[in-house]
């Protein structure tokens, strides 16, 4: 998949992750990998942005005798994935716009 | 590669990554690992899993500064970041009354540091020689009592001397550590726009 597309994408994926309840991040990269290819590496600097723009919060907590981060989604990142339900029907329209020569060769 | 092993090797070639963000980013590794460990996986194939320490690297550089997407605004970020670069070196500068006596007193305690514990370990070293050869001239003369206590001050004197060398070692790498990461901070002070360059 295009880079630019995959990272768009990726952040989409990574909130809705955390939609229904708080996650971690190894919980996050496991959920992901049946959809997307994602690896720890690629999913660190999507969590520190996505904190950066307060689409989700951070919350240390005690697990097994080590400190775990939580992720949790907030307001604007559910908002986020809203938006994203409505971009999704323009990039639809834009899909068959690119591929209506296709059709008509047909 | 095991665990610790990683995390050191990252923490050593972070460079310029500021101190704050450096820790962030252990933390989370540290964590993922432990999570794959916890989820089965041996500690070197949670490490392996984890990807080279380049692409780590190269990721969160990337992240932090995204390449300029046109001519433009890239020649405008140069223009300020020259600025910026001139306001921290007069603001060195003028300053230098301040910092440079504080560093050469911090400097001037390592070094006394040091020394104290160079002498202490010199001190156990001798200890040890003299109470052997004590001990040598005792047992020649069939004195046992006196002979078996300078055995056990000599033993004491090994014992001091590699501990206080351990020590010295310790508070040495210590402080070399600490100077890189000054280093690397000032380093990132003055040259994080320049950093992205070399990146693009």
């Amino acid at each position: 998949m295009d880079i630019q597309l995959k990272r768009g994408l990726l952040d989409i994926c990574v909130l809705a992750s955390i939609k229904t309840e708080p996650s971690y991040g190894y919980k996050i990269v496991k959920d992901l990998k049946p959809y997307i290819e994602i690896s720890e590496s690629t999913l660190y600097p999507i969590l520190r942005r996505l904190e950066n723009i307060k689409l989700l919060t951070v919350k240390s907590m005690e697990h097994n005798g080590r400190l775990r981060k939580y992720y949790q989604i907030t307001a604007a990142g559910l908002e986020r994935i809203d938006q994203f339900r409505n971009e999704w029907v323009e990039i639809v329209s834009v899909y068959n716009f690119i591929i209506r020569e296709d059709i008509k060769n047909e | 590669m095991n665990k610790n092993e990683f995390l050191n090797e990252l923490r050593q070639r972070a460079g310029a990554i500021p101190e704050e963000e450096l820790e962030e980013t252990i933390n989370y590794y540290s964590e993922m690992i432990d999570d794959r460990v916890e989820d089965g996986d041996t500690e070197e194939q949670a490490v392996e899993a984890m990807g080279s320490i380049d692409e780590i690297l190269e990721k969160s550089v990337q992240e932090k500064h995204p390449q300029p997407e046109t001519q433009g605004p890239s020649v405008e970020i140069s223009k300020s970041s020259n600025g910026i670069k001139a306001v921290n070196i007069v603001l060195i500068a003028v300053t230098f009354p301040i910092w440079f006596p504080i560093i050469i007193s911090l400097f001037s305690v390592a070094v006394s540091i040091a020394a104290a514990l160079i002498s202490i370990v010199a001190s156990a070293a001798a200890l040890f020689i003299g109470s052997f050869a004590s001990m040598m001239f005792y047992f020649t003369e069939s004195r046992t009592a006196e002979g078996m206590f300078m055995l056990g001050t000599g033993m004491a004197g090994i014992g001091i001397s590699i501990l206080m060398t351990m020590l010295f070692v310790f508070l040495i790498r210590k402080v070399i550590g600490l100077c890189k990461r000054f280093i690397a901070w000032i380093k990132n002070k003055f040259s994080r726009k320049d950093v992205q360059y070399e990146k693009v």
